[in-house]
């Protein structure tokens, strides 16, 4: 487990990250999102003490990362893909890591294997792409099979089977027990992989919660409701104190369940063209979450 | 630490470049001390003849200074590597402890620094006992305890200037850094005899190089203050770059 105690930091007249607390429990995959420059990756390299918090604490299993004797065997990291020397091959290059973080080296071949990569191991480095580079990243985060994985934008450069094999290794490595943080700017992959969302906003947190509870609560999930007699239907469902907005041929209709809309429609004897309960997805979800809250907003982004 | 300092030396094995260094920088070392050696009717103007064997080795050490400047460069390049933007998350997410990072570093490259300036020692050695067989002059047995001084001292000059390279990178965070503090400290003083003697002579009593003289044998002074003057040149600047290291965000 992964414990962020007001964990704040500030770069001079800057504060990247604002007295964060959360907690990143085991068998959970966690989605960290938010916009460029609202602390993501700040947070992620305090957690593995490549950054000194200004204040704050983050603790694993009680201990911080720098004072555990083998860390590298409570979290391991994925934070730049490109963090290794180009000319190692992938074989020399876990091998190095299993020896200064006293891993057996059988897992090295375990992990070229797991990843991928057995074809490529005595490849150098310079010759990866980015989508290779990711799987050694990986193959290093699991090399000494930790209790808790860090993950920041993982999918970049990954073609489509290396998405789904991380999909898929993201879900084994949860149901093992091991707490799953992944950072990403493609929030289909987050939608797609994370059963908890943590979104920030200029280094404070603006979200935390279950995917399930983050599409009940959103604005932009409404229930659409067509019936033959509009008029009829506007004036029983704000009696119900609903917040009705007209659209198309109908209306979107928030506060109020789908089931209930029909109940309300057959007790009015009204005749339902379609009713549907439409959930955001987790991009529109964002948009509204960190609306406003974004340090670089391109001038066509903001317009649009 | 014992495994960080056996990774490194994995670095050096896996790596031809790493590899190659090292083996100029022993070849690099003999040649000069030869060339020295066969031009010295040039740079001093006395027959090559006339030497004693000590003065052979007198001469041919010089090639240690070779040694040490490639070193110090060595130094420098192998620690900012590690220290490069990206390599760096890996490497301190392994240690995130620095300290035991920076000690593992400088452990290791002492060790590897003092195999390669004893082989280059035995080789110069070898070198000029060869020479001083073919024109007829003793050798070996005419030595006596002042070839042990200037082995000695010569592997404490490559150790001494390759630790300030080291202290001067993670300090600077750069080779360049590295290289230059090294070499600063090694040629400031030949700038300091430039001035009067009533300036210089103050100033070279806490530069390095008279502490360096007495541990090869040709210094006057006393082993403590030596001792004293080294040992404070390499802990003073090595704290304040543990220090600084400490305090960097990467």
């Amino acid at each position: 487990m992964i414990k962020l105690e007001n964990l704040t930091k500030v770069y001079g007249d800057k504060t990247a990250v604002d007295g964060l607390s959360l907690t990143f429990k085991p068998g959970v995959v966690t989605g960290l999102l938010g916009p460029n420059g609202s602390g993501k990756s700040t947070t992620m390299k305090m957690i593995i003490s490549l950054v000194n918090p200004t204040a704050g604490d983050v603790l694993i299993n009680g201990n911080k990362y720098k004072d555990y004797q083998e860390p590298f065997k409570q979290v391991g990291t994925l934070i730049d893909p490109s963090a290794l020397d180009k000319n190692f091959t992938a074989k020399q290059h876990l091998s190095i890591i299993a020896e200064a973080a006293n891993i057996n080296s059988d897992r090295v071949d375990d992990m070229l294997q797991i990843t991928g990569l057995d074809n490529a191991k005595d490849n150098k480095l310079k010759s990866f792409s980015l989508g290779m580079k990711q799987r050694l990243g990986v193959a290093t985060a699991l090399l000494s099979n930790p209790a808790a994985i860090i993950l920041d934008e993982p999918f970049n450069g990954l073609d489509v089977d290396g998405i789904k094999w991380l999909r898929k290794l993201f879900k084994e490595l949860a149901e093992e027990g091991k707490a799953v943080v992944v950072s990403s700017h493609l929030m289909s992959e987050i939608q797609a992989v994370a059963d908890r969302v943590v979104i920030i906003g200029q280094g404070k947190l603006l979200a935390d919660m279950t995917m399930e509870e983050m599409n009940e609560k959103s604005l932009s999930s409404y229930v659409y409701v067509e019936a033959d007699n509009l008029e009829k239907m506007k004036k029983a469902l704000e009696e119900k104190q609903a917040v009705i907005k007209r659209k198309d041929a109908g209306f979107e209709v928030r506060n109020l369940e789908a089931k209930e809309i029909g109940r309300l429609a057959l007790e009015q004897q009204l005749t339902l063209h379609e009713l549907k309960s439409v959930k955001p997805s987790l991009e529109e979800l964002f948009t509204e979450i960190t609306s406003g809250k974004a340090d670089y907003v391109s001038q066509g982004a903001e317009n649009k | 630490m014992m495994n960080l300092i056996k990774s490194n030396f994995k670095k050096i094995l896996y790596l031809p470049a790493y590899r190659n260094f090292l083996m100029m920088t022993v070849v690099l070392s003999i040649v000069f001390g030869a060339i020295f050696l066969f031009t010295i009717n040039i740079t001093q103007g006395r027959a090559f003849t006339d030497l004693t064997f000590m003065e052979m080795i007198d001469i041919s050490f010089l090639g240690i200074d070779v040694t040490t400047i490639m070193l110090i460069i060595f130094t420098a390049m192998f620690i900012s590597k590690d220290l490069a933007a990206g390599a760096v998350h890996t490497n301190l997410a392994i240690t995130p402890n620095r300290r035991k990072y920076f000690i593992s570093k400088i452990i290791f490259l002492a060790v590897l620094f003092i195999l390669i300036s004893i082989t280059v020692a035995v080789l110069l050695v070898i070198t000029s006992q060869l020479i001083a067989s073919a024109i007829g002059v003793s050798g070996l047995s005419a030595a006596g305890s002042a070839l042990y001084q200037i082995i000695i001292g010569s592997i404490v000059m490559v150790l001494f200037y390759t630790l300030l390279s080291a202290a001067g990178t993670f300090y600077i965070q750069s080779p360049a850094g590295g290289i230059t503090f090294a070499l600063a400290v090694m040629f400031l003083p030949a700038l300091i005899k430039m001035f009067p003697e009533v300036v210089s002579d103050p100033l070279l009593v806490i530069f390095p190089e008279n502490a360096l003289n007495y541990f090869i044998g040709v210094g006057s002074g006393s082993f403590v203050l030596s001792a004293a003057v080294l040992l404070a040149w390499i802990i003073i600047p090595s704290v304040i770059a543990l220090w600084i290291f400490n305090r960097i965000d990467y």
